[in-house]
């Protein structure tokens, strides 16, 4: 017998009641964690998948869509810019490093990009097993690919034409793994990197069937080998460009008419950060798009999203407070009698204080901890339910925020529980003896 | 105080004023250790407020009360809340148990409130006594009134209180109940050596206790 059980069998003893605030405090609790966590997550992807890009260079359209597009995987690209005018601006002096992305093709739901090594280097990719993709048709996987397919070094994939897996089946091309990446924590965990050369290999491949589709997003639909394996006999072009037997740089190539999707611009210094920008957006026919500035642009779009929803949660918490508040106070109504009871049996005011103070603290601290633990399962269950590997949100972690919260939703059990206590701090004994 | 045993209880010039603006005084009074006295009187004459004075749940607006030689109208606070719960056992009309908790429980809960040592043993003794030892483990509502109304006796006396006071104990009971309710009472204050006080206006106990203390 002590006042921790007192109050417990309390609660036990209005167990409708007591469900009915554990369910609404935590379905407050939970909305708020969930959201906490979502704005986390989102955040920190958006931040570390940019962190070492200062600027991004493709063809003109949205920059929020170039961005999406080339830094996190997500939507599409805004189209391609020709390799001339790519070599034109690596001889810009504010770039140090700018890393090649073609883009347009996929394995399941993994985008594959064509690259060269600078993107290892770019987001500190290491192989854990196997060699680079030297070779034609070979690619390397990120550690998610791998674990997910249960891919392993040597195995064949089957890439498609398009980023959606319900594009065309029939323009599948085998790729073999050559090696697979250490995991990182970014969005290159969930992608397939191969060379340009290879992206333009396997386009040139299918191209073979008149296809000359406009929303071909890597296009060089135009093109066609006759050095390849295939049976052209519709031919346009003739035997002068370059075979695809091997995997030059693409640079090095020497055919005409040749895109690639994006680069990707780390500057030398900070001087380039407000020329650069407006020297490709006015001197050339493409765009340059800040990460920076298009994800804090983004991300202060979702947090509008965020924060009112955060509001609602809140709203909840009160609400459910104000019913903690109601049940206490209609209990002590009923039990007024048990409680001078107990102190004509030598319990004092204080103890009456701490016993209702208990019970609106077990209430809080059991709903915030089902709310913590619903709000995690949830976004688990979010997370896997989504596509987008790249924007997948996982249930698995715990942030600092949530110790404020937990704290919080304690707190409220108690705020909600002081006047109830104060009540029973009061009470008249004498008088609610006397009136039998 | 002289050649009487020791006074238990000292009533002195006591009065008390209510809310309403009425006023009762109370006239003066010693029991001596081990006694057992009616406190005798019709509604609305201050039967409940001379128990609530005297046992600590109401301070007298004049006069001292003294139990066991300490002036109990001086005590405050928890000071007073401890010395209820020591030395004073209260069973009223109505026995109040703690809905949830067992026999067992509510009858350790007066002594985990009175700061004392919880003991099982003591208790399954007390609730031997009081004929209720196969209901330790029983829920009040599976409890007849009767037995109820015991349980509550037992939660008056497992403290060892030097007094026992109780408001109309036997008016909710039928008559063989008040007759047993009533022996344990006597009996049990007996043997523990206590003091004690029953108020009440039931004509069936009148003839049972012979010191009598007349409100009017």
């Amino acid at each position: 017998m002590n006042l921790f059980k007192l109050s417990w069998f309390n609660l036990k003893a209005n167990a409708l009641s007591t469900a009915l605030n554990i369910l609404l405090l935590s379905f407050g609790i939970g909305v708020i964690a969930v959201l906490l966590l979502t704005g986390y997550q989102l955040e920190k992807k958006l931040t570390s998948n940019a962190k070492n890009i200062d600027a991004v260079v493709g063809a003109k359209g949205s920059p929020l869509q170039l961005i999406l597009s080339s830094i996190y995987h997500i939507d599409f690209p805004t189209g391609n810019i020709p390799l001339e005018e790519v070599r034109g601006l690596l001889t810009n002096r504010a770039i140090k490093k700018a890393v090649p992305l073609a883009l347009g093709d996929s394995y399941e739901n993994f985008r594959i990009v064509g690259t060269d090594s600078s993107f290892l280097s770019l987001y500190e990719l290491e192989i854990e097993q196997g060699t680079l993709f030297s070779n034609l048709f070979e690619v390397n996987i990120g550690a998610n690919v791998a674990k997910i397919k249960g891919l392993k070094v040597g195995d064949k994939i089957k890439g498609s034409h398009g980023l959606t897996t319900d594009g065309d089946v029939h323009d599948e091309h085998d790729f073999t793994i050559s090696g697979i990446y250490k995991a990182t924590g970014s969005v290159a965990d969930n992608l397939v990197l191969t060379s340009i050369t290879t992206v333009w290999a396997t386009h040139e491949e299918h191209d073979h069937s008149d296809d000359t589709d406009a929303s071909d997003t890597s296009g060089t639909h135009k093109h066609e080998e006759e050095g390849h394996k295939h049976n052209h006999e519709e031919d346009v072009h003739s035997g002068e460009e370059e075979p695809f037997h091997e995997n030059v740089h693409y640079l090095e190539s020497k055919r005409e008419n040749r895109e690639i999707t994006s680069l990707l611009i780390q500057y030398r210094g900070p001087a380039a950060i407000v020329s650069f920008p407006r020297f490709v957006n006015q001197q050339t026919i493409m765009q340059a798009a800040s990460p920076a500035m298009e994800s804090a642009r983004l991300f202060s779009l979702i947090g509008v999203g965020l924060k009112s929803l955060q509001a609602f949660g809140i709203l909840i918490v009160i609400i459910s407070a104000l019913s903690v508040f109601i049940s206490l106070y209609n209990s002590l109504k009923d039990r007024k009698y048990d409680l001078a009871i107990i102190r004509t049996m030598g319990a004092s005011k204080l103890k009456l204080f701490t016993l209702i103070i208990l019970e609106g603290l077990f209430l809080s601290a059991i709903a915030t901890f089902i709310g913590i633990a619903w709000a995690h399962i949830a976004l688990e269950w979010v997370g896997s339910l989504q596509d987008a590997e790249q924007a997948r949100l996982t249930g698995l972690i715990f942030i600092a925020d949530e110790v404020k919260l937990i704290i919080g939703g304690i707190v409220v059990g108690v705020i909600a529980a002081l006047l109830p206590a104060i009540q029973a701090y009061k009470t008249d004994i004498s008088r609610i003896l006397a009136k039998n | 105080m002289g050649l009487n045993l020791q006074v238990m209880i000292k009533i002195k010039d006591v009065e008390h004023s209510y809310a309403s603006g009425q006023k009762i005084s109370f006239s003066d009074l010693e029991i001596e250790n081990g006694d057992q006295w009616l406190i005798i009187g019709g509604s609305g004459k201050g039967k409940t407020t001379l128990l609530h004075i005297l046992g600590g749940i109401l301070k007298p607006t004049f006069g001292n009360i003294e139990i066991n030689e300490t002036a109990i109208n001086l005590l405050e606070g928890s000071a007073l809340d401890k010395f209820r719960g020591k030395h004073i056992g209260i069973i009223f009309q109505q026995p109040h148990l703690i809905k949830n908790f067992s026999v067992l429980n509510n009858v350790l809960a007066a002594q985990y409130f009175a700061g004392l040592v919880q003991n099982k043993n003591e208790v399954l003794q007390v609730l031997d006594q009081l004929g209720l030892a196969d209901k330790a483990n029983a829920k009040p509502d599976e409890l007849s009134q009767g037995q109820m109304q015991r349980v509550a006796i037992a939660r008056a006396v497992i403290n060892k209180p030097t007094i026992i006071i109780a408001d109309e104990p036997t008016s909710a009971l039928d008559d063989e109940n008040t007759e047993v309710v009533l022996g344990l009472l006597q009996s049990l204050a007996k043997t523990n050596n206590a003091t004690l006080l029953i108020a009440t206006h039931d004509d069936r106990i009148k003839n049972k206790i012979a010191k009598h203390y007349i409100l009017n």
